[in-house]
């Protein structure tokens, strides 16, 4: 595909996103019923629950490209910068878990925040990854860098099935996952709620690939820069060297 | 050799932005540093909370002289008609299977509090009575209509 | 409405619209310095 065809699909998903959106809003404020026990405070589920969703995608894709940078016969600069766009829109994507996941809690569970196991993991993944974008910030050789940040964010990523397993494994106050696939899980969502939670795990996965997207492509053009950058510096050196000699 | 001074003045110019490397390299490492610290911190509490976060009213009443006037937490569910309101917080009665423990909570309790739910509450024996500090709603992830025949008036005001 | 409710959604709305002002932030600083450069408008930086 030619870069203007290109860049017209990504428009096009960034439209499709924002549209997502606002369709989420709609439908989470004002088309779905209060729920039976939660009241209003059910609306959140339509934002909560995908943010979190995201999170974990983001954090796979950053794994993978990771794993593809590691192997030196698949090793490019490009595989890098996805790891890094993704990661850094995941953590975005945690902070909002965490922070939708507290205002939800204290009116359901009674409290801002508990050190159950979820909850903690949760913590947790959003250090790493944030951990991940503060070394990537370590002035170091392109490939050093890459390297070692490709090799944290395989270890951080270890916290991703932990976490979605913490609810069958230990004790918590969270409940287990709304939204199972399989015969053996009832669906417990019915509805236009179900229609609502849908379009919100969609909209929010396409506002990932777009933020991804534009990301990625700001660090690919960073990077060419600075070559560029460096590439004037030394011809500046080589140039005042000559004109010394 | 007479080379050497403009070499010399050509290095000069590096020196300012070795010195602003110099300092984003400690800038990062100390937030590096900081999140680490942070990570061990978190990690620590949940250690301290999360591997064993609650015992079922069951469980505290078999180990309560073990207990004895620690604080933990306790599960169970909320005993219809058992709760009074008191002045300073809530009484009921709490059960898990058969075993049932009376629970004096000191404080308001969440605002979906009510008969039939699970609870987490917070606290410490003092004889057979459990005197809480704070109830948790242990919630499950059902999401049923409140009035599926009336599924337009979505703006409702509804309140459990 | 619930102020919960609100205060979640605000937060979503706050959390991505800041990130998407971020990236438009980025954007015209490299696009300033990239003119500055005389890179021709456009390009991708191709990593072949």
């Amino acid at each position: 595909m030619r870069s203007t065809q290109l860049r017209r699909l990504r428009r096009a998903i960034g439209a499709a996103a924002l549209v997502g959106v606002a369709a989420t809003a709609w439908l989470g404020l004002v088309v779905t019923p209060p729920a039976e026990f939660f009241g209003n405070l059910v609306r959140l589920l339509y934002v909560h629950p995908s943010m979190a969703w995201v999170a974990f995608l983001a954090f796979g894709v950053t794994t993978l490209a990771s794993a593809l940078y590691l192997w030196r016969r698949t090793r490019r600069p490009a595989w890098d910068l996805l790891a890094a766009a993704s990661a850094e829109v995941g953590v975005v994507f945690t902070g909002l878990t965490l922070v939708t996941g507290s205002i939800w809690g204290r009116p359901t569970w009674g409290v801002w925040w508990t050190w159950d196991a979820l909850l903690t993991a949760t913590a947790v993944l959003f250090l790493l990854y944030l951990g991940y974008l503060a070394l990537r910030r370590v002035p170091m050789s392109e490939e050093r860098r890459g390297v070692r940040s490709a090799v944290w964010a395989l270890i951080a990523f270890v916290d991703v099935p932990i976490i979605n397993q913490s609810v069958y494994w230990w004790r918590t106050l969270h409940q287990r996952p709304s939204l199972s696939i399989g015969p053996t899980n009832a669906v417990e969502v019915h509805g236009i709620m179900a229609v609502a939670l849908a379009v919100s795990f969609v909209s929010f996965t396409l506002t990932w690939v777009w933020m991804v997207w534009v990301r990625f492509d700001l660090a690919r053009r960073q990077r060419a820069l600075e070559q560029l950058e460096l590439a004037h510096a030394i011809a500046e050196r080589l140039e005042s060297v000559e004109a010394g000699s | 050799m007479a080379a050497l001074p403009e070499v010399r003045e050509t290095e000069w110019k590096t020196v300012p932005l070795a010195r602003r490397t110099r300092r984003r390299m400690v800038g990062a490492i100390a937030a590096v540093a900081v999140i680490l610290l942070a990570l061990v911190g978190v990690l620590a509490e949940g250690a301290k909370n999360a591997l064993e976060y609650y015992v079922t009213v069951q469980q505290a009443l078999a180990q309560r002289r073990t207990l004895g006037s620690q604080t933990f937490r306790m599960e169970g569910i909320v005993v219809p008609g058992t709760i009074r309101e008191t002045p300073e917080g809530v009484d009921f009665a709490m059960r898990y299977n058969d075993a049932v423990a009376r629970v004096v909570e000191v404080g308001n309790p969440p605002e979906l509090f009510q008969p039939s739910i699970p609870v987490v509450v917070q606290g410490h024996f003092d004889g057979s009575v459990f005197v809480s500090d704070l109830i948790m709603v242990k919630h499950t992830s059902s999401y049923v209509a409140a009035h599926p025949e009336r599924i337009a008036d979505a703006g409702g005001s509804y309140r459990p | 409405m619930n102020g919960y409710v609100v205060a979640g959604y605000l937060a979503v709305a706050v959390g991505l619209g800041g990130y998407w002002l971020w990236l438009g932030l980025l954007a015209r600083r490299l696009r300033r310095r990239e003119r500055e450069l005389g890179v021709r408008e456009g390009h991708d930086g191709s990593l072949a």
